[in-house]
This record gives C-alpha cells, sequence and structure tokens, in this order.
C-alpha cells in the first residue's frame, strides 16, 4: 500500500537539522549517547554537527516563518557557544 | 628683472596669507557657531543639575533605545560566535564594522543606566587596556576591538562569559524598566 503524501525536501531537511542538532549536544557531552546511554566529549565530531547543522539551517531558512527563523537561529547560536565554552575549558585543563 | 620678481613672490606670499587667514577665520567661526548652538541644551542641564533635579531621559525613551539596542547586541554576539566558531574575523567584518559603529553612538546613552545592572570581572577591563588602552566594561569590551580579528586573537577564554554578562545585564535592565512602567504588573 502506497500512502498518498510525498516527503518534501524541506521536510527532510528539518528532520536531519535536529539529527545534527541533538548529535552536536551528545558530542559535546551536554546529552548522553542513546545507544550506550553515557555521556562523552568529542570536540572534532561536534564542530562538524554543528558546521552541517549551520548549512542546513542556511538552506532552510529562506522556507521558514520569521519566527522559526529566529528560533533556529538562536539554537545554533546557542551550540557554538557552548562549543566554544568547551573548548575554552578543554584547552584551560589541558 | 630682480625688482619685478622679488614683488611677484610678495604678492605670492600675501595671497597665501589670505587664503590662510580665509580658512582659519572659516574653522574658527564654525567651532564658535557649534559652541553657540550647543549652549542653550548645556546650560538647561547645568541648571537642572543646580536644581538637584535628574537629566535622565524618560522611562519610554529608555525602553526604546533598549529595544532597539538589544537588537544590534545580538547581532553583534551571533558575529563574534560566527567568527569565533571559524577562527577568523575577516568575512564577517564588514557588518561587524556596522554594528560596532551603531553600539559605539548609542553605548553612552545607555552605560549610565545599564552599569548598575552589570556583573563586574576584572578580565573586562584587562581586555579593553589591552586592546585599546583604556578599562572597559563587559558590554563595551566587546566592541572595543576595530576588527573582528582582534576580538578572537586577545580573547583569553573570557569572551562567552562577557557575552554572558553583557546580556544578563540587558536583561534585568529590562526587567527594571518593565517593574518601573508597570510595578503592578
Amino acid at each position: 500500500m502506497e500512502s498518498s503524501e510525498r516527503t518534501d525536501v524541506y521536510t527532510l531537511l528539518r528532520y536531519t537539522l535536529e539529527l545534527y542538532i541533538a548529535s552536536a549536544w551528545q558530542h559535546m557531552g551536554f546529552l548522553p549517547d542513546p545507544a550506550t546511554g553515557k555521556t562523552h566529549v568529542a570536540l572534532e565530531e561536534a564542530r562538524i554537527a554543528i558546521d552541517c547543522a549551520d548549512f542546513l539551517a542556511g538552506k532552510l531558512k529562506p522556507h521558514l516563518e520569521p519566527e522559526e527563523q529566529r528560533e533556529y537561529e538562536r539554537r545554533i547560536r546557542d551550540l557554538k557557544l557552548n562549543f566554544l565554552a568547551k573548548q575554552s575549558d578543554t584547552r584551560t585543563e589541558a | 628683472m630682480g625688482m619685478i620678481v622679488w614683488a611677484r613672490t610678495l604678492a605670492q606670499g600675501i595671497r597665501k596669507g589670505v587664503l590662510r587667514a580665509q580658512t582659519a577665520g572659516h574653522i574658527y567661526w564654525t567651532r564658535t557657531c557649534a559652541i553657540l548652538r550647543s549652549l542653550p541644551a548645556i546650560a538647561y542641564e547645568q541648571i537642572r543639575h543646580w536644581r538637584g533635579k535628574s537629566v535622565e531621559f524618560p522611562v519610554e525613551e529608555q525602553r526604546a533605545l533598549l529595544a532597539e539596542y538589544y537588537e544590534r547586541f545580538e547581532r553583534l554576539a551571533e558575529l563574534i560566535c560566527d567568527a569565533a566558531f571559524a577562527g577568523e574575523g575577516a568575512p564577517f567584518q564588514q557588518q561587524y564594522a556596522e554594528v560596532r559603529r551603531w553600539l559605539q553612538r548609542a553605548y553612552p546613552h545607555l552605560k549610565p543606566y545599564l552599569t548598575a545592572h552589570m556583573n563586574c570581572d576584572p578580565s573586562d577591563a584587562e581586555f579593553g587596556r589591552r586592546v585599546a588602552g583604556k578599562p572597559t566594561d563587559a558590554m563595551e569590551a566587546l566592541f572595543i576591538a576595530e576588527t573582528l580579528d582582534e576580538v578572537i586573537r586577545n580573547d583569553q577564554g573570557d569572551l562567552i562569559g562577557r557575552l554572558e554578562r553583557a546580556r544578563s545585564a540587558l536583561y534585568r535592565y529590562s526587567d527594571y524598566l518593565r517593574e518601573v512602567i508597570a510595578p503592578n504588573g
């Protein structure tokens, strides 16, 4: 049985974007990895996840309401700020 | 022959002197006009001070300025954040320069009120001294540097905390103004 509704690329973008955002929080050690249930810090991976999220948000932006645009901008900025703070902590510890 | 040359040199000297005098006269006239124009406002403020009245601008105007300031501040925070994440300021420099120009003009009006709501940290003053040769508060330290590259290069791990201190001060000041306008609401 075939579904009558097709999945447009913007829905797919939103879905992927959420995955990258969640992945970035996980790699910064703020959320446990769902597979292991444990937290870990992998900043280089977090950076890639944030970069990808930023790129996808940029593609999605023209198709969002202004309020939603601001919300995504805020979320990406939070990620970057936390990444920088985490990076700074790591350097201090080292 | 010698007489003619001497006379011509003298005439040129006189012409130059007249031109210099005219330019100097024009500059002094412009300055005097500017001082005269600003006198009534200064005198008015002085009189209010002598009478013990405040020279503060009305709460509604403070709120309007704060709202606009907050938007620009968020833009600045975003630029700093993007540049720090990218590790270079050059791609964002033009936007930074525009936001910085606006903030530099507006901040002196806001500073006397915002200072009361700002948490102090020695690193903020130190940053200003290092970059511009004068101490700064958390807010000023974010746009004291001429280039975004300087902001990132001179960061010693305090940048995120500084952004948070400046943002918190804006939030607290905004809450305070809301209380002043509608104490029961």
